[in-house]
């Protein structure tokens, strides 16, 4: 019973825009019906379920885990890792409340490899619609006023690496020293800041 | 540069044309030595279902550790994004072709010869039933034979050579996995996996095939070899059981097969009924036990080779158990009690629409996916089934918990038009 009290707070916190409380009561509710409930109150516009949501598909490893099914180079499967949460998070208003979480990042995870397997056999000169979605947001954030108050309205511990990194173009190491932050740390949160990027300006894969 | 490459390896020549898969003899310059090359088809390389799998049968044979299969030496992809797999280079064609050869001059079998197939066999099926896999396509055009050279000392003795079919600088080799029969047959452009003649009853059909698919296949090809051979009449009656329709009545593993064939071949004096530890070993030595044909001189031969292969046989009995997670198709439950399993999906399909299916896991390190093909998917959290055609059908979840227990559970759904 304390199961669903505890998914119905964390609905709650999540509605009230409460970091802190969410964070915490997450840990109480099962993997699947957290997701759910990450999910749902994402497609419903809360963009602190997003950042959660992306959160536990990196940290847990689930995209990455699916993407290296089909993909080979590690740099590859970074990159495809980014897309499928920019495109999660930009597509969240589309998750049927019905879907599973992990069959609906599932779809996404795959259309992202198959575009990405396209446009490495594309060796003609790359427009802009031609990038995938995590590229295509790095260079919006570099270019876009609308995008730039999508900036600088994420986190801080998000919005300092995305900013570094897409409108300052540093490398990542060099933004993890200047940050003094590890450069795999600091890899997730731009992506993780993208995806959310992605999510406030409704930005679907 | 004049040849064409993938990655480091410079193709030298087509040594054939699948529906799926170009199979290519390269150069390694690094290691100076020559490899295969088998490169997904270009138009299947976009298909993520065909693609997984292919690089899913390179990841799991690999895990198959044995000198008589094939050894995977490298992945990798293209520019254009295809990906291959790099295998060690069978240099002295198939078995089939060596029969042919031998047939023509009047050959038949020798129980040695039956022997050395039987044992090789044995042991590449006991490899890849241990890192729970099923061949699924074992026929004689893929048993290949490979020279070694006498470079290998630490490899079990020349015993396999019999100066008849395996020459004595050769080695049998269990060529790669039924990958492209198993893809023909899900994506429905075959009516059936495996090669005619070789193919088990239950693959025949969309069901349910385990390690025992492989048990008939083998004493097919047995039977195959034996044909027209002046042996006891006991090998029929032992290859007869494994080729039993239903595979309930085969042998439970490859280890039992292997003992009833040696015993039909080699009859054991009455009273002196091997103990079962101590015989079993030199069974499961697999291709060490050199079969020669002399009762008594044999016996002493096995006497000598078991103490060395006791590491080898204690590997192996552990592999036949972990083979059996796959085997039974009754007892093991979804929950132990440190572990749960279940399978999510839809109950409904349509013929030709792809459905998933997912592993709920919760405290088991391993588990195996058994589809409705027949095909088995190693530790995939979810996998995706396309039905060919309108009919009851099942996915298997498979796992052991952290102790070593089994777990099983199923899930059914209706196909419809």
């Amino acid at each position: 019973m304390t199961e669903h009290d505890h998914a119905a707070d964390l609905r709650r916190a999540l509605r009230a825009g409460d970091g802190l409380a969410a964070r915490h009561l997450r840990e109480g509710v099962d993997p699947d019906e957290r997701w759910a409930v990450l999910a749902q109150e994402g497609a419903s516009g809360s963009v602190l379920a997003v950042e959660l949501l992306v959160e536990e598909l990196d940290r847990s490893g689930t995209v990455r885990r699916l993407v290296r099914r089909s993909l080979l180079d590690e740099s590859a499967v970074d990159d495809v890792v980014q897309d499928t949460f920019v495109s999660v998070a930009g597509s969240i208003g589309q998750f049927g409340g019905d879907a599973k979480v992990t069959t609906w990042v599932h779809r996404i995870a795959q259309r992202r490899v198959v575009d990405h397997l396209r446009r490495q056999r594309t060796t003609a000169e790359l427009t802009d619609s031609d990038l995938g979605p995590s590229a295509r947001i790095s260079s919006m954030i570099a270019a876009r006023v609308t995008v730039r108050d999508a900036v600088e309205r994420l986190p801080e511990l998000y919005r300092e690496p995305v900013l570094l990194r897409d409108l300052a173009g540093l490398d990542y190491a060099t933004i993890a020293e200047r940050l003094g932050r590890s450069v795999g740390t600091v890899k997730s949160q731009i992506a993780r800041g993208r995806a959310m990027v992605a999510a406030l300006v409704g930005e679907p894969g | 540069m004049s040849e064409p490459a993938l990655g480091r390896y410079r193709l030298l020549s087509v040594l054939g044309v699948g529906s799926f898969a170009t199979v290519h003899r390269a150069r390694d310059d690094r290691l100076e030595s020559d490899v295969v090359v088998k490169v997904l088809a270009e138009n299947h390389s976009l298909n993520l279902e065909i693609r997984e799998r292919f690089i899913a049968e390179g990841r799991s044979l690999r895990r198959v550790v044995s000198p008589h299969v094939v050894t995977v030496h490298d992945i990798g992809e293209s520019e254009r994004g295809q990906p291959y797999l790099v295998l060690s280079l069978a240099d002295r064609g198939t078995l089939a072709a060596r029969v042919r050869e031998l047939r023509s001059a009047g050959w038949t079998a020798t129980a040695d010869d039956v022997l050395a197939v039987a044992r090789a066999l044995a042991a590449a099926l006991s490899a890849v039933h241990a890192a729970q896999l099923v061949h699924r396509d074992l026929s004689p055009e893929n048993v290949l034979l490979t020279s070694v050279a006498g470079l290998e000392r630490g490899d079990a003795p020349r015993a396999e050579a019999t100066g008849g079919l395996v020459r004595a600088d050769e080695r049998l080799v269990l060529a790669d996995l039924g990958l492209c029969k198993d893809l023909a047959l899900s994506s429905g452009l075959t009516v059936a996996g495996g090669t005619t003649g070789f193919r088990p009853p239950e693959q025949r059909d969309a069901g349910v095939v385990d390690m025992r698919a492989d048990l008939w296949a083998l004493s097919a090809l047995v039977r195959w070899l034996a044909a027209d051979a002046a042996l006891p009449e006991e090998l029929a009656v032992v290859l007869g059981r494994s080729l039993a329709d239903d595979p309930e009545r085969r042998h439970p593993d490859v280890r039992a097969w292997l003992t009833d064939v040696e015993r039909a071949l080699a009859p054991q004096p009455v009273g002196s009924d091997p103990g079962d530890a101590a015989t079993s070993g030199g069974r499961d030595g697999g291709t060490s036990d050199d079969g020669a044909a002399h009762p008594p001189v044999r016996r002493l031969r096995r006497a000598r080779v078991l103490t060395a292969l006791g590491a080898l046989v204690l590997v192996l009995a552990l592999g036949v158990t972990v083979g059996l997670l796959v085997a039974r198709s009754s007892g093991p439950g979804d929950a132990t009690a440190t572990a749960r399993i279940a399978i999510s999906g839809p109950v409904q399909a349509q013929v030709g629409v792809p459905v998933t299916f997912e592993a709920d896991v919760d405290g088991a390190t391993t588990w195996v996916w058994t589809l409705p093909s027949g095909e088995f998917v190693p530790d995939a959290e979810s996998v995706t089934v396309t039905a060919s055609a309108p009919e009851a059908a099942r996915v298997v979840l498979s796992a052991l918990d952290d102790a070593g227990r089994e777990l099983r559970t199923e899930h059914g759904f209706r196909v419809t038009q």
